[in-house]
Order: C-alpha cells, then structure tokens, then sequence
C-alpha cells in the first residue's frame, strides 16, 4: 500500500501532461487490486489465558467467600505481545501458527500477592484485546491481557 | 481557501496517511458477578469447609466449553461495547452436573476480522471514497477522503472459549 501510495504521489504532483481522469482510472484499479491483498491482514491471532499455580486463583466473584474471607488488596496487571512480520503472498495470519501469550506479569503479580500462606486471589476479571494491522506490507499484530482481582485472605 | 497545488498536497497526505493502514480488532471484557459456587482456574479449589482440596480431594464430572462471539469496530479495539458475564453460562452447567465448583478454568480468545465483510467495506467504501475525493469539488474531496480513510479501519470480532472441568467433592 505504501508503494501504490508514492506511486500515486508521483503520479498526481509530478506528471502534468495526463489528465486527473487518467489518474482517478489507474488509481482506482490499483485500491481494487491493493484491496485483496487486504484479506491478509483480516486474520487475528489467538490468545490463552491459562493460570498454572499451586493455590486456588477464583475467576469471578462467589459471594460465600467474601462472607467467611477478609479483603486483602486488589491486583491489576497486564500482559501483551505484538509481533511485527512480513506479509507473504499466500500467508493468512490467521492460519499462520499456534500462539500463546505468556502472562507473566499477572503470574508473577499474584504470586506476589499470595502471602501469606491462606490468602488467595478472588473475583479475577479479565480485559482480552486482540488487534492486527497493516502497514504496506508489515503486518503487526498485538494481543494484550488484563486481569483485575482481589486478594482474600484467611482467619 | 486552499489553491489547487495545496489541494493536491492535502489529497496526497490524506492519501498517503489512509492508505497505509488497515486495522481491525476487538477488545472484550470477561466477568462472572453473580456466581452460586467456586470457579477456579487453577486445580486447588476450596471446599464446602473453606479447606483448600486438589485433584486428590475431588472427583471430575466431566468437562465443558462455552463458546461465543463479540464483535466490534475499530475504537472497540480500546473501549469494549459492554461486558460480558458468564455467570449464568457457568452457574447452568454446574447445575447440570450437580457440581460442587469448576476447575482447570481457562480462557481462550481468537479472533477475525470478517474477511468477506471487511473487504467489502473496505473495496466499496475505499472506491466511492475515492470517486468523491478526485470530483473536484472541495466538499465532496473532504467527504470522500472522510469515507475512504473509514473504510481502512475494519470491523474486528473476538471468538471467545471458556473451558473448565466440574467437579464433585469426595
């Protein structure tokens, strides 16, 4: 997209001999033809957000422990990953490869905040942006995860 | 008002900062307020007595995924449209199951952009942008410019898996 672009600057700022509806054709028929190259970056990659850790980590909010439990503190944390890559002829992201975002900043912050021993993270919310972009043949994709939760701890 | 040397160089700038960016995506918020019982991510999970148990202290009743779909446009790709609670999706298979909790919960999001959709948006609304955009009229060159950049920025949508195990106290 970039090349059509310089070429379409060159053309309308530099060659004044054609008319504006020679050029308004050609450029026309150059977006149609840019256009497909377009399905490449329609493809966003996967995220997984899986917590791997030796102490309950609760997703959502189950009132009966609020009830029996005292508030702790409250977490944030984000993870993200964006991925620059040349956009081949035949490549679709989408297709491209098994991806998985490593979430450790939010492992690491709850694991932080698991102390002492009985506490544990409660009403885990998470924020998943997944984006893909396209700029001339450069795609970049970025996916992020965010977690907000609370930190419970026992009697 | 602009002269049509200064009108070029505008068309070119719009040109050049619209045509060299596509961008699609989507951003979605996950939640469960209003859950009857536990729902871990990992296999620890606290019982009926607020004793923490593992795989050793429970039974799995078998599995589950829950699926669905959020989309959205470009600025959803930093503000989402709303949230999503799947309190009602996780409390109904619990209670399917005659579950006491879930664990081994994991969230898996992929994402398209609808490739038939956004390259119709992006063929059409990129073509009748750029019919207006060299008309020669001054209002019609903004309209079209307006339109054209629009059709670079492209519907996301997010495809969202919830997985988890169910499982029954010892």
């Amino acid at each position: 997209m970039f090349l059509f672009t310089v070429h379409v600057y060159f053309k309308v700022t530099l060659n004044k001999t054609k008319t504006m509806k020679h050029y308004k054709i050609k450029t026309l028929g150059l977006f149609l033809f840019f256009s497909i190259t377009m399905l490449n970056c329609s493809g966003l990659l996967p995220v997984t957000v899986e917590i791997n850790w030796s102490k309950p980590v609760y997703f959502g909010n189950y009132d009966g422990f609020d009830q029996k439990f005292t508030l702790q503190s409250s977490i944030e944390a984000t993870d993200f990953h964006s991925q620059t890559t040349s956009e081949s002829t035949s490549g679709n992201v989408q297709t491209s490869s098994t991806y998985n975002l490593k979430l450790t900043t939010i492992n690491r912050k709850i694991s932080e905040s698991l102390q002492p021993s009985s506490a544990f993270v409660n009403n885990l919310n998470l924020t998943i942006k997944n984006s893909v972009t396209n700029w001339g043949s450069v795609i970049k994709m970025k996916n992020s995860v965010a977690m907000n939760a609370n930190v419970l701890k026992g009697e | 008002m602009l002269n049509k040397k200064a009108f070029q160089k505008l068309i070119v700038w719009v040109l050049l900062v619209s045509l060299s960016a596509c961008t699609a995506g989507s951003t979605v918020n996950l939640k469960a307020d209003k859950l009857q019982k536990p729902v871990s991510m990992t296999s620890y999970i606290h019982d009926s007595n607020l004793k923490v148990q593992n795989e050793y202290s429970y039974t799995t009743q078998g599995s589950f995924l829950i699926e669905l779909d959020r989309s959205g446009h470009f600025w959803n790709m930093y503000n989402p449209k709303k949230d999503t609670d799947l309190s009602e999706q996780l409390n109904q298979k619990m209670q399917e199951a005659n579950a006491d909790g879930i664990v081994n919960l994991k969230v898996e999001a992929s994402g398209g952009a609808g490739a038939i959709m956004n390259t119709g948006i992006h063929i059409f609304g990129g073509f009748i942008g750029l019919i207006l955009l060299f008309s020669g009229d001054p209002v019609s060159t903004v309209v079209g410019a307006g339109i054209f950049a629009g059709s670079q920025y492209l519907p996301g949508k997010v495809h969202i898996k919830v997985q988890g195990d169910l499982i029954k106290y010892k």
